[in-house]
């Protein structure tokens, strides 16, 4: 199939052959990330448009469909060398996007895809510009309030501009509310950095991506989510497959196992300090030494064959490390850029007669300036789709009952952490408002602050689940929340099916103040 | 703008929030438009992942309640999970424990080698297996060494990243403690392994940061340090670490003002100490009690009053001690900056030293005193140490706190000697030594093997071990191939005199009229004048050996210590090194030595009457008679009584009070010798000069350096020759403060029947010790040792003319 007289390059998108989960063949739109030589046979890794990097692949050149090749837009694409690619916008870009999306979104349901005009996009640059131009100092008190009111005008004039670019694209339901919104964003011109960070909610610091110098990325948190300097390599995945215990992993991602040890077909993990070597044999040799049966910390709950034990990042930093070498295979955004001093890990083991197998971990900050209770949170695939992960979240949350204070985790979430967490966030709350009895014949009531400080879950969480499961509705006048049958009966079947549960009485957990305790 | 163009109030999170079911509520779709005025949350995703196909699928699936199907799962790379051999690489015999399990800090730094090996590796141990023990963590735990060896040197060209250093086999050397066949195996073994290996190192690791920055954006880097500091306010850890290092500054300041005030303390004692004396010696000029004896029947009859021997200056000292500090101990308490409650003070009864210890000057502390000594440090009451009475004297001559000197019982110290260690009864007078005879260099052949050393002396060295320097000579060579057994020596060529680096012999032979010329002939009158000695073993003395006064029939050696000293003190040439021959040692009975003894003391007594009509002539003469004392011989003598004292004491002892009721002086100093031959070298040092140095008529020099315990004025009372040598006796007997109550006994007994100038009274009176009873004259005292190395002489002729005799060819 493959037209061997085209060059098919870095960059160029075409479709290439997949089988889905159905085991049907489908031809969906890659791009094509590496080219490689083996004894003369091309090999060509794909980034499926629209499918998770996990799903990348070295392909044969059989498999592209040659016919309907694009080749890279010059002009719209990024260069290659800086790792950005036609499906990662540049960051200042995805900053304006973010803050945009706001808006789109609440018009959109998320089913119905992106849509996310040019228009506006330019649009909200020149209004950021206005907003830098207002928020600069200006010598005398008048020539302020005159550059204010410009910066205001520009602003209103700009957020029209806005409500109209959308008429052209957006059905027509909720512009008005959308417009307003907009606007008065806008007319609070002082502060607005900070108004637009507490409407994107999100993480970190945009203004800044956007000086565009390579520099090393924030110190707190485990996670990246600008990902403006990725390099290449750190795009497709090195490692052919990783051995720990009884099971063989394919990687998802990158991860910066020792350079040598990404050539082997197999790296051999032990399964409990999770050390990697290269070979069967070394393993053997290793394991004579190894005694290790359980991770190396303190096992702070256990109830039938489910630990978890809780490892500091300082004083193991080898064991540490190890997981995360682990982890980052699975995890996309997950940073390694720092070491792990900062973090605490609890991880969750099964028991059997071999020792404490690991199933999946989080991490956590010992001090989270922004309530995270979760940096980064895997179950192992092995495990995957079996509740494991949901015991996972379940559990930090329970040390953040014990902490007393709420949690969130932290910042982007994966597909399947999005998935997970929504889900566990769903089933918790509606089990509380499922078990609200009527007192003295008055309808049940609940405030957003009361459910969040019985699951400890951050208010945001609870209000953008009980939006996502559809349940808060304007009723007379007043905020209202209604279960639908179809609520109900999905969650009385989910919790079925919900075996594995935390018991916090089996979690002997006492909080650490880190912060006098020193720095980490 | 649209009909519904009211705006719903935001969400308050504080606000109830009714609870309904929707079959409750009929009308709720009629509301349905205003619902989504709630603004979105963001779902916390990246936005170009959100969109993606799958989460998508999966997401409008849920959006339906539990509705979950198959094919909106989101699909991910497969796992495997049915390795064969897993049951047996992982043993399966791990009880869970019943507690939760808690690790405990360190226990995981096992110190096994981060090495492991692989098939290749196993190979090759097995090949090494053939030829040497090897085993497989032997293997690895070189290979770790090896491999972190040159990690090291990896860390330290970084910079140069490339330029790997590995280690060198020398390095490896170092590195591994195996022997050196199996090093350079595996060290070859492991050069050219990771020559080969592509990454540099064996263990794979994850790649570190580079410090110039330029790995800010190599993917492959992984865990670098956070330089910055998130937050710097809250640096509790850093005010814990300076609280620490606060206290621990205040208590060393508080000790070092503990110590100062100690010292100060000490020197107002010295002060008055200094000001008793001079007020006794005052007093006593005004009396006219030159002789000292006023005082010594002062101090008598103190002795009488008090059975246990009087210490007054000592007992007032520590009572003005105790007050002074009593007094200070309240100061500070009155301080409130001494916030510390400090242990109760207890005046324990100090035990009172026995009249050898001497406040100033050296002194020997008997078990009684030791045991005050023996208090344990306790460092977190440092206060309880300083202000508990018993330790003063310690702290005051040792601030070194844990690090100090701590005395063990059983154990006799000597305090140490004040100026520089001079004095030696071997080392040139210009040096502050005494030149004695019998330090001089000789000719000495050792026993095995056996053969002549050349020239060499012998000196009591530590713990009564006899020491042999040697020294260079132009005539070395001829001096070794002397043949010790034969009869006849080979020529003994036109020698020099004794070497002129012999300083000893030269002081002591400069009377001697006959040494100057160097010629043959002169060495050879020299060496049957016995001036020229030659030592040799025993063992085949063919001429005589049925000698009775033979020496070494006599008294059979002891094993001698030779020692090889590169450069003497006086001695300009490096002495050639051989090896020492081990010691024939005959062993040296008690009973031989008691037979000695008794034989000594009566030569002594013979000698004695000798020399005490001599002696009426006064001690010049003696001083005039230089030729009959100059070659007299007490090397080999006074070794032996070096060595033997040291096995003997108690006998010693015996002896000695026996020899009380003779009431002779050479005898009762002669034991006095070997008291201090026992005690310390520096006792012999004092002594046994003494002899020497009257018999070269040049007493005041040697008196300067042996009298070092005593005030300094203590010379200024120096008579001509005859008092002298009593002085300088006086200093080393004074010095020896026996500890045993006989001992003590003893020593006074002598001390009585001396002639005592002044200044050996005042050192008396310092040490306040009874004084001692001026008997005869003076110069008994350095007769005695004297007559006694007298009797030495015929075996040592004999011997030295036996040797003569072989000399010509």
């Amino acid at each position: 199939m493959a037209d061997h007289s085209v060059e098919i390059t870095e960059g160029c998108r075409l479709p290439v052959l997949r089988r889905n989960q159905e085991n049907e063949d489908e031809w969906p739109l890659a791009e094509i990330l590496s080219v490689k030589d083996i004894s003369g046979r091309k090999l060509y890794y794909v980034h499926y448009v629209d499918f998770n990097k996990r799903l990348d692949e070295w392909v044969t050149p059989d498999r592209l469909d040659i016919k309907k090749l694009q080749f890279p837009k010059k002009e719209a694409k990024t260069p290659m060398k800086n790792g950005l690619s036609g499906s990662r916008p540049s960051s200042p870009e995805r900053d304006v996007k973010k803050s945009l999306d706001l808006h789109v979104q609440s018009a959109s349901a998320p089913s119905r895809g992106k849509t996310v005009p040019t228009p506006k996009r330019k649009a909200e640059s020149v209004s950021l510009a206005t907003q830098v131009t207002a928020a600069t100092p200006v010598p005398s008190l008048p020539a302020s309030t005159e550059a204010s009111q410009a910066a205001l005008y520009t602003a209103i004039r700009d957020a029209s501009f806005n409500i109209k670019s959308r008429e052209e694209h957006e059905p027509l339901t909720s512009l008005t509310t959308n417009g307003t919104t907009s606007i008065q964003r806008h007319l609070i011109p002082p502060q607005p950095g900070r108004k637009r960070k507490n409407c994107g909610g999100t993480d970190e610091d945009s203004q800044d991506s956007s000086d565009g110098i390579p520099s090393a990325p924030r110190m707190t948190g485990s996670l990246v989510s600008d990902r403006s300097h990725d390099d290449i390599v750190t795009r497709m995945k090195n490692i052919g497959c990783i051995e720990l215990g009884r099971h063989r992993l394919k990687p998802w991602y990158f991860s910066p196992y020792p350079q040598e040890l990404t050539s082997l077909p197999i790296i051999y993990l032990c399964e409990f300090c999770l050390k990697y070597l290269k070979s069967l044999k070394c393993l053997q040799r290793h394991l004579t030494k190894c005694n290790l049966r359980h991770p190396p910390g303190n096992e702070i709950y256990r109830k039938g064959t489910i630990s978890f034990f809780e490892i500091d990042g300082r004083k193991n930093k080898a064991y540490s490390q190890n997981l995360c070498l682990l982890a980052k295979c699975f995890l996309d955004h997950k940073t390694l850029y720092y070491d792990t001093d900062p973090f605490l890990f609890y991880v969750m083991t099964e028991y059997d007669p071999k020792g404490f197998h690991i199933v999946g971990y989080f991490s956590k900050e010992k001090e989270s300036t922004e309530d995270y209770n979760v940096a980064c949170i895997l179950t192992l695939p092995p495990y995957q789709r079996r509740g494991y992960g949901k015991l996972l979240i379940e559990f930090s949350y329970e040390l953040s009952k014990v902490e007393g204070k709420t949690g969130t985790p932290e910042k982007p979430l994966s597909d399947l952490g999005l998935l997970s967490y929504r889900s566990y966030w769903s089933q918790t709350i509606l089990e509380i408002l499922m078990d609200l009895k009527s007192e003295n014949g008055e309808r049940p009531q609940i405030t957003i602050n009361e459910i969040s400080e019985i699951t400890s879950i951050k208010k945001e969480d609870v209000i953008s689940t009980l939006q996502y499961l559809n349940l808060i509705n304007y009723y007379k006048g007043q905020y209202i929340l209604t279960l639908s049958e179809d609520i109900v009966e999905g969650h009385e079947c989910a919790m079925q099916k919900r075996h594995l549960r935390i018991d916090p009485k089996c979690l002997h957990f006492t909080p650490k103040d880190w912060s006098k305790r020193g720095k980490w | 703008m649209s009909k519904l163009s009211f705006r719903a109030r935001a969400l308050d999170a504080s606000k109830p929030l009714p609870v309904f079911r929707c079959e409750d509520l009929p009308d709720l779709h009629e509301y349905a438009s205003i619902n989504r005025a709630v603004p979105q949350m963001p779902t916390g995703m990246e936005k170009e992942e959100e969109s993606e196909h799958h989460l998508q699928r999966a997401i409008s699936a849920q959006q339906v309640y539990g509705e979950k199907r198959d094919n909106m799962v989101i699909p991910v790379p497969e796992a495997e999970s049915n390795i064969a051999y897993y049951e047996s690489l992982y043993p399966g015999d791990f009880k869970m424990p019943k507690q939760l399990i808690h690790i405990q800090p360190f226990s995981l730094d096992t110190e096994q080698p981060d090495y492991d090996l692989d098939s290749e590796d196993e190979a090759f141990v097995n090949k090494l297996k053939k030829k040497m023990d090897v085993g497989a963590l032997q293997f690895e735990e070189m290979i770790d060494r090896l491999e972190k060896g040159s990690g090291q040197q990896m860390l330290l060209s970084k910079a140069t990243c490339i330029a790997l250093k590995p280690v060198t086999l020398q390095e490896a050397k170092l590195l591994l403690k195996e022997d050196d066949e199996l090093i350079k195996e595996v060290f070859e073994y492991w050069s050219k392994k990771r020559k080969t290996c592509q990454s540099g190192s064996l263990i794979p690791v994850v790649k570190q940061e580079k410090r110039d920055g330029s790995s800010t954006n190599d993917p492959y880097v992984a865990f670098r340090r956070r330089t910055e500091k998130m937050q710097t306010r809250k640096n509790r850890k850093n005010d814990e670490a300076s609280y620490e290092k606060m206290l621990k500054l205040r208590r060393d300041l508080s000790r070092a003002v503990t110590i100062l005030e100690m010292i100060k303390r000490r020197e107002k004692s010295k002060r008055e100490l200094l000001h008793l004396t001079l007020e006794i010696v005052e007093k006593r000029n005004n009396m006219s009690d030159f002789g000292g004896e006023v005082m010594a029947e002062v101090l008598a009859q103190r002795a009488l009053e008090k059975p246990v021997i009087p210490l007054i200056p000592i007992t007032n000292s520590t009572q003005y001690r105790h007050t002074e500090h009593d007094r200070d101990y309240k100061i500070k308490m009155d301080k409130p900056e001494v916030v510390r409650q400090k242990r109760k003070y207890e005046k324990k009864p100090k035990p009172l030293p026995l009249a050898g210890s001497v406040h100033s000057g050296p002194s020997v502390f008997n078990t009684k005193d030791l045991n005050q000594y023996d208090f344990p440090s306790s460092d977190d009451e440092p206060f309880s140490q300083m202000f508990s009475g018993s330790s003063e004297v310690e702290e005051e001559n040792d601030p070194d706190g844990v690090f100090g000197f701590r005395r063990r019982t059983g154990c006799q110290y000597h305090s140490a000697r004040s100026g520089p260690v001079s004095g030696w009864p071997w080392s040139d007078p210009a040096e502050g030594g005494v030149a004695d005879v019998r330090y001089r260099y000789s000719l000495t052949t050792l026993t095995v093997p056996r053969r002549c050393l050349g020239l060499a002396r012998r000196r009591v060295g530590r713990g009564g071990r006899v020491l042999l320097d040697r020294a260079h000579s132009e005539w070395d060579t001829v001096y070794h191939g002397l043949d010790p057994d034969s009869p006849a020596f080979p020529s003994l060529s036109p020698t020099q005199q004794q070497p002129s680096t012999d300083t000893s012999h030269t002081s002591t032979d400069t009377s001697a009229p006959s040494a100057t010329p160097p010629d043959l002939t002169q060495i050879l009158l020299n060496i049957k004048a016995c001036r020229w000695r030659h030592f040799k073993p025993r063992t085949a003395p063919p001429d005589d050996p049925d000698n009775p006064e033979h020496w070494s029939t006599r008294r059979p050696r002891r094993g001698f210590l030779i020692r090889p000293i590169r450069t003497l003190q006086t001695q300009r040439g490096p002495a050639s090194i051989r090896p020492p021959p081990p010691p024939p040692t005959p062993a040296f009975t008690a009973e031989q030595y008691q037979q000695h003894q008794e034989q000594l003391v009566l030569m002594q007594k013979q000698q004695l009457e000798q020399v005490q009509q001599h002696q009426q002539t006064g001690s010049s003469a003696v001083t005039n008679n230089p030729q009959s004392l100059v070659s007299k011989t007490i090397d080999a003598a006074s070794a032996q009584f070096a060595a033997s004292a040291l096995v003997t004491h108690e006998q010693l002892l015996a002896l000695k009070s026996k020899d009380e009721g003779v009431g002779v002086n050479g005898v009762v100093s002669a034991s006095g010798v070997y008291k201090g031959l026992h005690h310390t070298s520096s006792a012999v040092s004092s002594i046994l000069p003494s002899v020497g140095s009257t018999s070269t008529s040049c007493p005041s020099p040697t008196i300067a350096t042996t009298t070092n315990n005593g005030t300094s004025s203590a010379n200024h009372h120096v008579g001509p020759a005859g008092p002298a040598p009593g002085q300088a006796l006086m200093g080393g007997a004074v010095r020896v403060s026996v500890p045993s109550p006989a001992g003590t006994l003893s020593v006074r007994q002598l001390q009585r029947q001396l002639t005592v100038p002044a200044s050996a009274l005042k050192l008396a009176a310092n040490a306040n010790r009874p004084l001692p009873k001026v008997t005869t004259g003076s110069t008994t005292l350095d007769m005695g040792p004297r007559e006694n190395h007298d009797q030495e002489k015929p075996p040592l002729n004999s011997l030295t003319e036996n040797t003569v005799a072989m000399e010509v060819t």
